[in-house]
């Protein structure tokens, strides 16, 4: 599979000043896979809400409790798709079973929450999350790189 | 540094134009957050907001312009710490609102209001002439 691009990483601390950074490696890795512009803004939107969720969510309520010091990313292209990995040390958090706004409700009357997770939704075919057996959370997210839709 | 926050007032009574460029997400989305309740501070009746220059917008920029919503109806500004309970506190009128008005979103800014819903909320208007002339009179 001589064709197939590098597997990239990239590995930052658990800070919002490096989601930047995060943005430009979706970027360069969505554009070197020869995915379309419409699915690399849509991933870095995705990937950008995951991150910055796992860093929120790593502080903790409790001061002193040990978060998530470190975020690995990776990204890969498999079969047509963009898988991007993130792997944390957060507590565990699944992001994909957690309640989406409704959107058929005003701004003004709904209830909080819910934007990021629905921008990480909406921007691609597929959403997993499982926890690490040694403690964390890896999420993948995963975009067929022409934007056609999933089937089955 | 990911973006640039300008402000400035015109006219009198004064309106805020407060022009972004470059990134908003949750590591500066405060920082545009205390320009525009300086502005308020300062005696702006409304606020444009001039968004021709970013090229991104996390969901921290939407809570940032819901403050700003807020701001401009004499509220006291959101408690961070509450995130999107900012949401919440807001009250149950419908429609645009009237005195906070955006102008010239980029396509991919334009994408995330719309996926959220919330460009039922913000009016957008082709120029910051015409958000000013808006919001004098509404």
């Amino acid at each position: 599979m001589a064709s197939t691009p590098t597997r990239r990483t990239l590995r930052i601390p658990s800070e919002t000043g490096h989601l930047a950074e995060v943005r430009s490696f979706v970027r360069e890795a969505t554009g070197a896979f020869g995915a379309t512009p419409g699915v690399t803004a849509d991933l870095v939107q995705a990937v950008d809400e995951a991150v910055c969720n796992v860093i929120l969510h790593g502080r903790g309520p409790k001061p002193g409790r040990a978060g998530s010091d470190e975020i690995e990313l990776s990204a890969e292209l498999r079969e047509g798709r963009v898988e991007i990995r993130i792997l944390d040390r957060a507590a565990a958090f699944d992001p994909t079973s957690a309640a989406g706004p409704d959107l058929s409700m005003s701004p003004r009357e709904r209830r909080p929450g819910g934007m990021g997770i629905h921008l990480m939704r909406s921007g691609t075919d597929a959403l997993h999350h499982r926890p690490r057996p040694d403690g964390g959370n890896e999420l993948l997210l995963v975009r067929r790189a022409d934007g056609a839709t999933e089937e089955g | 540094m990911s973006m640039s926050i300008a402000s400035e007032h015109r006219g009198e009574p004064a309106i805020a134009l407060v022009t972004l460029a470059g990134e908003l997400d949750a590591s500066n989305f405060e920082a545009l957050i205390g320009t525009i309740q300086s502005c308020y501070a300062g005696g702006a009746i409304g606020c444009v907001i001039d968004l021709g220059g970013l090229t991104f917008m996390a969901s921290s920029g939407l809570v940032a312009l819901y403050a700003a919503e807020r701001i401009f109806r004499g509220e006291a500004a959101p408690d961070l710490e509450a995130g999107w309970q900012v949401f919440h506190d807001m009250g149950g009128e419908s429609g645009h609102v009237t005195n906070v008005r955006l102008v010239d979103t980029q396509d991919a800014v334009q994408r995330v209001l719309d996926r959220t819903g919330m460009s039922r909320l913000f009016a957008t208007d082709p120029s910051v002439d015409a958000a000013m002339a808006a919001i004098r009179g509404g």
